[in-house]
């Protein structure tokens, strides 16, 4: 009992810390917000109470009206410049100035993004560490979020210095457009490099703090202080996005790209929070991958078994968060395409069915590759079981399955052709093919796949386990009906979709997508709660895995960055020629919009590019490392968690 | 999935098989028709056609 | 050892002077070139390696394991030689944007091949950093795979549309300078219009196809319309002696309006309201051809003005070879369906066609009567609204607010924020997208309400519907 008090204690002072921490933290935030609100403020009240006619005639403070929000507010800022082609507005070197900034961004994105999810994880896996009754387990954890602390802290340093690089290729290549953004989010911009400082400060406590904040009290406050990490980097991450959000649908400014004194509406425009939550989605993601990528190659360079176990289970935990955020990162995509098209119609229309649209088909197809990646680990994972053997089986059916499916997926709906080319196929779809490149075919080709995605991971959680409950028949009979059902429900839907009107038909997805979902948790769930306690065939022995299985995680890990480059490319290059959407035109020689091809080149340059420095990177950290902590995870015979998910 | 587990009879399983299949149509009829209904749309529009 | 350090020196002679003969025999082709130019970006370092072979080879005399670190330095050095006739071959292709002729070869993901061969053939060797060497090759390869992809399907580079010039007088022009000035509207630049995916101000070739046989999947392709024009006004569906006969949801562009009687007006009528009149099998999904997907094309988004749509107009009948009508016509067929107050002004409002008129200058005054702001702002086109006369339209909800309102702020999918009936019909002027009835699709009433009402006016609006109630008279409009 007492020593239960005292554990509550210990939380609440560890609550009430955290607390006066983000306190002290966001004040600058809340200091300069009154700044900017005040002269907004009056502004929705104008747009409920009427004002007066018209202030035509002259006056003090001249006023216009939001382009975005429609409210009235004081002109502020001044109006947007119009540039032209010239060394005023654009310098540059002998080069594409516009090829400069995208590598100079991407870079500083992916180091970014990774220096954001990676402390994410780093909570939940200490948090863990801590609940974990387990001593042995609990040790487990800490050193693998301490791990991933020391990933990100090379990477970190570097974001910083690619942030100054990208900075300064902003002012020094495009100027004018620099400094007009820089105008209307002064006080934006030196709220983020505020929080830049006490993000630094925290990660630097936080990382060596760690071994003296080890016990008790004091480990409260560590993990407190990761909540901290996370809120603030979270913050900083939707300011910079409220730039990019500004750029591709401004608000706050009126037509002629005045600033209008309301701060809140020039971050808040009507992007920037689906693309918040994509990113954020996108970075955990992206996150694991990296991590999954480090431990592969950790994994492949280990020189003993316990470094082997260590990470391959390391892959495995980062592989499955990567994953767990992949399945909900479409819908959120769906919500930004649809905010997008509620914006502006056209600019939607460019994204998936004009210039843009065989982008989404190479993206179409890398999601397929990485499910298939997934699974194909997923089967790998079952060496590492006694008694897996029993679902070597079913393996092959199932990649017939995804193959099929994958095949449908990707089979392109109509294409841009030549009138030859249209000639010759006797119409602009395939008379057979054609068939299967229509929303319902594909709808239930993705759904199926994710299904069996679904699957692959029940079979994974049972590979070396018989359930002991008493119910298990009546569980396995269940869960075959639920999947048995719901792939003839996702293929019914389907085929459902070509008998009845388009209108009827688009309503189709939610059910199709709910049946999935059905499967993921109901299936999980149930399925876990069956392994409760379930006899163990033979052990989970961690390490014993093919090398392929370590490239499975390189393939995902590169593919999540290549997607990465693709939808960020697609997402900016949507502007078209604009600086920012129909307030500030591109003049400079570069506005027009690259083809695919060369888009795909120079994604994998910044791909590749990421990867050799980040290779670096883990390099440098293998050559720190190889004296003392190796003997450390020797040491330890820790119980192996096999249901660690 | 269905996994042997001795002393259950073939004849409960295949009774506990076949329930369950019943079961899983049931809930997502029921859940294509709820959504679809949601939705504002209908559907046995197919059927009522 | 003298003898060794003459030898060596001799080898690196011999070895240079063989590179440089390969170089210069080489015929002039331009695999030739890619190799100078993998030799001028990376000799510094293949000199470095051989430097190194030859010290292992000369220095080391005692070194047994002498024959390994030379054929280890052969190796690197094939291997860096490569890597660099890589690097060359993007950087000669960088620029490369060609798609002239389908299926041309765009040789720049090879570079990624021959870059993920090398690691590979150095992992082979050099043991201490295999695994490194093995990844950044299996990267390099499947990066190649996408990059792959990419450039093997079809290559579209859009040009953006001219810069913002102030319109000449289009009557001004001759037939010729008027037809090329509408085709910049249409596709972004004189003769882009054979392009696929030239796309203009206009926007026009988002949904249209323009050529013969060109993909035209979401709207009718517009080759030959001028003549097909004559016999679409003969289809029964346009119904030419009495627009109330029409089957659309919209019957006229404005009350009166009537119908077109010359190709001129029919196209003219086709832009003004697309809805009057949708051609089969172009109608938005759904509603059995009764409504047009497409946007009235000089109001935003879009926004041509009557001058650009005269040239628009004439390239559509000059490019056919017929004799395009003079400006004046086609500026008296688009007076007959766009009315008085709906007409855009002229060009030369800041940024392109989406920014939309100039703020401060909305086209209702708001003094005028609240049945005038009716008629002004077009509400009667889409929506039934009782006591306005002509106010019958289906496209959007019937507007009985003191009605409706009440049970759409209760309506579970309401995310909106009004809590009154009067802030319930703002918001559904100022964003109409907030919440939209069902079954109406979103994205139809234009957005920019807020940019052509002001305060007073839309004061009067919502002074009005949130009296309506169904079933009850309309109060008297004052």
């Amino acid at each position: 009992m007492a020593t239960l008090n005292k554990q509550a204690q210990k939380k609440i002072w560890a609550f009430f810390a955290l607390g006066t921490f983000v306190g002290l933290l966001l004040m600058p935030l809340f200091l300069s917000l009154p700044v900017g609100a005040s002269g907004g403020a009056p502004a929705p009240a104008a747009s409920t109470a009427p004002p007066a006619a018209q202030p035509a005639d002259a006056k003090p403070v001249e006023k216009s009206r939001d382009i975005w929000y429609k409210t009235e507010g004081p002109v502020i800022g001044a109006p947007a410049p119009k540039t032209t082609d010239g060394p005023k507005d654009y310098p540059r070197y002998n080069f594409e100035s516009r090829v400069l900034l995208w590598v100079a961004n991407q870079q500083h994105l992916y180091y970014g993004s990774f220096v954001l999810a990676v402390p994410i994880f780093c909570m939940v896996v200490e948090y863990l560490g801590i609940i974990t009754k387990d001593k042995a387990l609990a040790r487990k954890y800490d050193q693998l979020a301490y791990d991933f602390v020391k990933i990100s802290l090379t990477a970190y340093s570097l974001t910083a210095i690619l942030g100054g690089i990208l900075v300064f290729t902003y002012l020094t290549l495009y100027p004018t457009f620099f400094g007009y953004l820089a105008s209307i989010f002064r006080p934006v911009m030196h709220t983020y490099a505020l929080l830049f400082v006490a993000e630094s400060g925290t990660l630097y406590i936080y990382y060596y703090g760690w071994d003296k904040m080890r016990e008790g009290f004091l480990k409260w406050v560590h993990v407190s202080m990761s909540v901290i990490l996370n809120v603030i980097g979270t913050v900083l991450m939707m300011l910079a996005n409220s730039w990019i959000a500004f750029m591709q649908s401004p608000a706050g400014v009126d037509a002629d790209g005045r600033y209008l004194g309301n701060i809140w509406h020039v971050i808040h425009t009507t992007l920037w929070n689906p693309i918040n939550v994509h990113r954020i989605l996108g970075n955990m993601a992206f996150g694991g991958g990296v991590v999954a990528a480090y431990a592969a190659y950790r994994f492949l360079t280990a020189k003993t078994d316990e470094e082997r176990a260590h990470y391959d289970w390391m892959g495995y935990v980062a592989m499955f968060i990567g994953v767990c955020f992949l399945i909900p990162l479409p819908f959120a995509g769906y919500w930004l395409m649809r905010e997008v098209y509620a914006y502006r119609q056209q600019m939607g229309i460019t994204l998936m069915g004009g210039l843009l649209a065989w982008l989404f088909i190479i993206q179409a197809v890398m999601i397929g590759a990485l499910f298939l990646t997934t699974n194909y680990y997923l089967w790998q994972g079952l060496e590492r079981m006694r008694g897996a053997e029993r679902y070597q089986k079913y393996i092959k059916y199932m990649v017939f399955v995804l193959i099929t499916c994958f095949i449908v997926w990707l089979t392109p709906h109509t294409m841009v052709m030549t009138p030859a080319e249209l000639k010759a196929m006797g119409g602009q779809q395939h008379p057979v093919l054609g068939n299967y490149g229509v929303m319902s075919a594909k709808n239930g080709a993705i759904n199926t796949i994710i299904t069996t995605t679904v699957l692959s991971f029940i079979m994974y959680q049972r590979g070396n386990k018989v359930p002991t409950v008493k119910w298990a028949p009546l569980g396995d009979a269940f869960l075959f009906g639920l999947f048995t059902m719901a792939y003839v429900n996702i293929i019914w839907l389907a085929v459902y979709g070509y008998y009845i009107p388009a209108n009827v038909r688009v309503g189709l997805s939610v059910p199709q997508v709910a049946t999935t979902l059905s499967c993921l948790f109901i299936g999980v769930t149930l399925n876990s709660i069956m392994m409760k306690g379930a006899k163990e065939l033979g052990p989970t022995v961690w390490g014993q895995i093919s090398v392929r299985s370590q490239y499975a995680l390189i393939m995902l890990a590169t593919a999540f960055t290549w997607m990465m480059g693709l939808m960020g490319y697609i997402r900016s290059s949507v502007r078209l020629f604009w600086h920012v959407n129909e307030i500030m035109r591109d003049n400079s020689p570069w506005a027009f919009t690259h083809t695919i091809g060369f888009a795909a080149n120079m994604i994998s340059f910044n791909v590749l590019f990421f990867w050799m420095t980040i290779l670096f990177v883990f390099w440098l950290g293998s050559l720190g490392v190889k004296k003392a902590p190796a003997a450390a995870s020797v040491g330890q015979k820790v119980p192996v968690p096999a249901g660690s998910h | 999935m269905a996994e042997q587990t001795g002393q259950i009879s073939k004849g409960a399983k295949i009774g506990m098989a076949v329930a369950s299949l019943i079961l899983a149509t049931a809930y997502f009829t029921f859940l294509d028709y709820a959504l679809m209904n949601i939705q504002g749309l209908d559907y046995f529009y197919l059927f009522r056609k | 050892m003298a003898n060794a350090k003459v030898l060596g020196g001799i080898t690196a002679l011999m070895i240079a002077g063989a590179i440089g003969a390969v170089l210069t025999i080489l015929p002039d082709s331009g695999a030739s070139q890619l190799m100078r130019k993998a030799f001028s970006l990376g000799w510094p370092g293949g000199l470095v390696i051989i430097t190194l072979m030859l010290y292992f080879q000369f220095g080391r005399t005692k070194d047994p394991n002498r024959g390994q670190l030379v054929f280890k330095s052969i190796v690197g050095l094939l291997c860096y030689s490569m890597f660099f006739i890589a690097i060359a071959n993007y950087a000669t292709n960088f620029n490369d944007e060609s798609f002239g002729a389908p299926g041309e070869p765009r040789f720049l993901p090879v570079s990624l091949i021959m870059i993920t061969v090398s690691c590979f053939t150095m992992a082979m060797y050099f043991k201490g950093l295999r695994v490194l060497l093995q990844i950044g090759g299996f990267m390099f390869f499947v990066a190649s795979c996408l990059a792959g992809f990419g450039n093997w399907l079809p290559q579209v580079k859009a040009d953006p549309p001219p810069a913002e010039e102030k319109t000449a007088d289009v009557r001004q022009m001759s037939v010729q300078e008027r037809a090329d000035l509408g085709e910049k509207i249409i596709f972004g630049a004189v003769g882009a219009s054979g392009t696929q995916g030239a796309i203009g101000k206009g926007q026009c070739p988002l949904c249209h196809g323009f050529q013969k046989g060109f993909l035209s999947e979401r709207a009718p392709n517009l080759f030959g319309v001028p003549k097909r024009a004559e016999d679409q006004m003969k289809d029964p569906r346009y119904s030419q002696k009495d627009p109330s006969k029409r089957d659309t949801v919209q019957k006229e562009a404005c009350p009166g309006c009537g119908t077109a009687s010359t190709p001129a007006e029919y196209i003219a009528e086709s832009h003004a309201c697309p809805n009057c009149y949708v051609v089969a099998g172009f109608g938005v999904k759904g509603t059995n051809d009764k409504e047009s997907p497409m946007p009235a094309i000089h109001k935003p988004p879009i926004g041509l003005s009557i001058d650009e749509l005269i040239a628009v107009d004439t390239w559509l009948f000059a490019r056919e070879g017929s004799e395009p009508p003079t400006p004046d016509e086609i500026e008296a067929a688009y007076k007959k369906f766009i009315p008085e107050s709906d007409r855009p002004k002229p060009a030369g409002a800041p940024g392109a066609a989406p920014a939309g008129p100039v703020p401060g200058a909305p086209v209702v005054t708001g003094d005028e009567p609240v049945n005038e702001i009716f008629t002004k702002a077009l509400c009667f086109a889409c929506h039934t609204i009782p006591g306005i006369p002509g106010a019958v339209g289906a496209v959007g909800p019937k507007l009985v607010e003191k009605t409706n309102a009440p049970q759409r702020l209760k309506d579970p999918a309401y995310k909106g924020k009004a809590t009154s009936v009067r802030e319930y019909i703002m918001e559904s002027i100022l964003t109409p997208s907030m919440y939209v009835v069902k079954p109406f699709p979103d994205n139809v009433m234009p957005k920019d309400f807020g940019k052509k009402l002001n305060a007073a006016a839309i004061n009067k609006i919502i002074d009005y519907l949130s009296q309506l109630e169904e079933g009850k008279e309309p109060p008297k409009i004052k």
